[in-house]
């Protein structure tokens, strides 16, 4: 199996399978992990050794992305799909989409402009909210669709975002 | 004793009340939109009625589908719930001139404590407290002096407001016009009432609130104060009783003043009377809510009065049950509201699925919740999917609690508040108590989610990973679907 793409909270980590015997290892970023005695208590729940020490947490996979539980904390996983065009994958989504309809009432970035994972974009007004939207990755403003004080419906780009530059380098500060 | 009684609400708020007429062995009513027709609510109540409306919040806001209910369904109560039809005076006169009890205050009480002008004149009147404040009555330029007469900073709120809509800060005399007029041009557009005032903005303070209970004939009691300062876009995010570090004289004399404003106008039913309290020890009215708060359970967990029953009793006319000195205030209780939103995205609403919920169980907690799993989170309502509530002999027991149960809590499909709520819990300065309205911005830094250690990153990506089909396959050589089925090895 070639390496697959996934991301974590936002943040792109490659994994690959480096070995099935004697046990299971896994290389994550840069780290290659031993992974024994894989199993699945309740229909939820996934229990293994990871180097040593137990891991047990809760899944749940919705449409586009995997929701795990451990140790009181929450994470969203993205795992890239060969061939599927990558749909849902915060690191391939080039469009960042209205989740519902809204106005724009305040730009904060301009097409060219690098942004960093969480910066926010601009702010719009949905149900009587205003709310921020941010980047869901490092990235490059390519396109600004939805201009100021335009108004949009859900589903609509909003924002389009190119590649960071020097992405693929490794991870930054705190890698 | 009212016989039936119809909720004009959904979510976790129509769960509570049904729960509470349960006990009292009153029959309950729930209505819905389709929507919703997966919601908890419809399994509890004793029969439902279908409401129709282009969007879901238009049928629970129609007068006329739910008048048409309670006749239908033989409901002689109806209980509002907050939010919704909750504070319409008109809605409140009708239902009682349908022969229907409104579970609530008159309208007439409703429409003085609605309008935050006539409602701050009356407590100033009464020698409550009021913020130094300015009203506008003739030109926008007279307005605008005495607005800078009162002193910077000053926060400009809509005479019909709520929620933050309509609010801005202004430092100096040179933005004051700009922001009256933004301002206006909001709550012109929310409330269809663009009046505006302007008070003075206190550096700081604290959110105190009094419960209050009252018979409609001037008799009213208090249930002591919560604190909720805890908040983000000017919505409360965690509430509490009794208030941390509060002097007794002064938590004495801010629930005497709350007490004085509902006997004045002759208070029927629960209210809470807002009040905003400055580091240096004066507070100010804010307003009243005419209607059971969000935060109730806090009250109820501490002194044990079902707030609920309370209100029915007083609509069937049945007075009050309590004296002030059997009000007794015992330990401490937590509220912290669990909303579908992304805090580290400037609290965004989220949408997507409830695919997962493992709820905490135990004697101190307390879970209100609309939810189940398998339900569909829609940008259609407010983003609260539950409330969970800790109480313990004292705060710091109530703090631990409530972090092990946030620790506990699973709510996985969609993006929630639940790890930021842990993050408040294990706060240094909100375990310490002191806290004021800007908390969430002042330890911002100290609430973002910290980055995670490599052993935990590899720990949730093999998770996900083994979640998924291709990935064990892959790993395991095991043939599909053998490897699906259930206790897999490897």
């Amino acid at each position: 199996m070639p390496p697959t793409k996934t991301t974590i909270n936002g943040r792109s980590v490659d994994t690959e399978i480096i070995a099935r015997r004697p046990a299971l290892a896994v290389k994550i970023g840069e780290a290659v992990h031993v992974v024994t005695d894989v199993r699945r208590p309740s229909p939820s729940e996934i229990e293994f050794t990871l180097d040593g020490s137990v891991v047990r947490g809760w899944c749940f996979a919705g449409p586009d992305e995997l929701y795990v539980r451990i140790a009181g904390n929450t994470h969203i996983v993205n795992i890239a799909r060969p061939g599927a065009s990558g749909a849902g994958n915060a690191q391939t989504v080039n469009d960042i989409r209205a989740e519902m309809p809204g106005t724009v009432v305040a730009l904060h970035i301009a097409e060219g402009d690098p942004v960093a994972l969480g910066q926010k974009l601009m702010t719009v007004e949905s149900m009587k909210l205003q709310i921020g939207v941010v980047a869901p990755r490092d990235g490059v403003v390519a396109k600004v669709h939805a201009q100021l004080n335009s108004t949009f419906d859900r589903g609509a780009a909003l924002v389009s975002l190119a590649p960071a530059v020097g992405e693929n380098a490794s991870a930054k500060g705190n890698g | 004793m009212l016989k039936r009684v119809l909720i004009a609400n959904r979510g976790e708020i129509a769960c509570r009340v049904i729960r509470t007429l349960r006990a009292m062995g009153i029959g309950s009513v729930a209505v819905y939109h389709l929507e919703d027709r997966g919601a908890p609510h419809l399994d509890l109540a004793d029969e439902r009625v279908l409401l129709h409306g282009h969007v879901p919040t238009a049928a629970y806001l129609d007068q006329d589908q739910i008048i048409a209910a309670c006749k239908a369904t033989g409901a002689d109560g109806l209980h509002p719930g907050y939010g919704f039809l909750s504070e319409n005076a008109g809605f409140a006169a009708r239902t009682a001139k349908e022969g229907i009890a409104f579970i609530g205050p008159d309208a007439d009480v409703i429409k003085l404590m609605g309008d935050k002008i006539l409602s701050r004149n009356y407590a100033r009147k009464l020698g409550i407290p009021i913020a130094p404040s300015a009203t506008q009555t003739g030109t926008l330029e007279h307005f605008i002096d005495q607005a800078a007469a009162i002193g910077f900073p000053l926060l400009i709120k809509a005479s019909a407001g709520g929620g933050g809509k309509g609010m801005k800060i202004v430092r100096a005399a040179k933005d004051l016009e700009e922001n009256i007029r933004m301002a206006a041009g909001e709550a012109q557009r929310y409330f269809a009432d663009g009046r505006v005032y302007a008070e003075k903005l206190l550096e700081q303070p604290r959110h105190i609130e009094v419960q209050v209970l009252g018979d409609g004939k001037g008799n009213v009691i208090h249930l002591f104060e919560r604190e909720c300062s805890i908040q983000r876009r000017y919505q409360k995010v965690v509430e509490e009783s009794p208030a941390p570090n509060l002097d007794w004289k002064l938590r004495d004399q801010i629930c005497a003043a709350a007490v004085k404003l509902a006997s004045a106008a002759k208070y029927k039913n629960a209210g809470t009377v807002e009040f905003i309290l400055s580091a240096d020890g004066t507070f100010y009215f804010l307003e009243m809510n005419t209607r059971l708060q969000v935060e109730h359970p806090v009250t109820e967990m501490v002194t044990g009065v079902d707030l609920v029953a309370e209100q029915i009793k007083i609509a069937s006319g049945l007075g009050l049950s309590f004296a002030q000195q059997d009000i007794v205030q015992k330990g401490s209780a937590i509220e912290v509201r669990v909303c579908a939103e992304r805090p580290e995205r400037d609290f965004q609403p989220a949408v997507g699925r409830v695919g997962l919920l493992r709820v905490p169980v135990g004697g101190k907690l307390r879970f209100d919740a609309g939810i189940r799993e398998g339900q569909v989170v829609t940008p259609a309502f407010d983003s609260m999917l539950a409330k969970l509530i800790c109480c313990g002999d004292t705060r710091a027991d109530a703090v631990a609690g409530l972090s092990a149960a946030l620790r506990e809590l699973v709510i996985l499909g969609v993006p929630t508040n639940v790890d930021f709520l842990a993050r408040i819990a294990r706060n240094g300065v909100f375990k310490s108590g002191k806290l004021h309205t800007g908390f969430i911005g002042e330890q911002s830094a100290d609430l973002a989610p910290p980055a995670l250690a490599p052993s935990e990153e590899a720990a949730a990506v093999l998770t996900a990973l083994f979640d998924d089909a291709d990935f064990r396959r892959a790993a395991f050589d095991v043939p599909e679907p053998y490897a699906s089925i259930g206790a897999w090895r490897n």
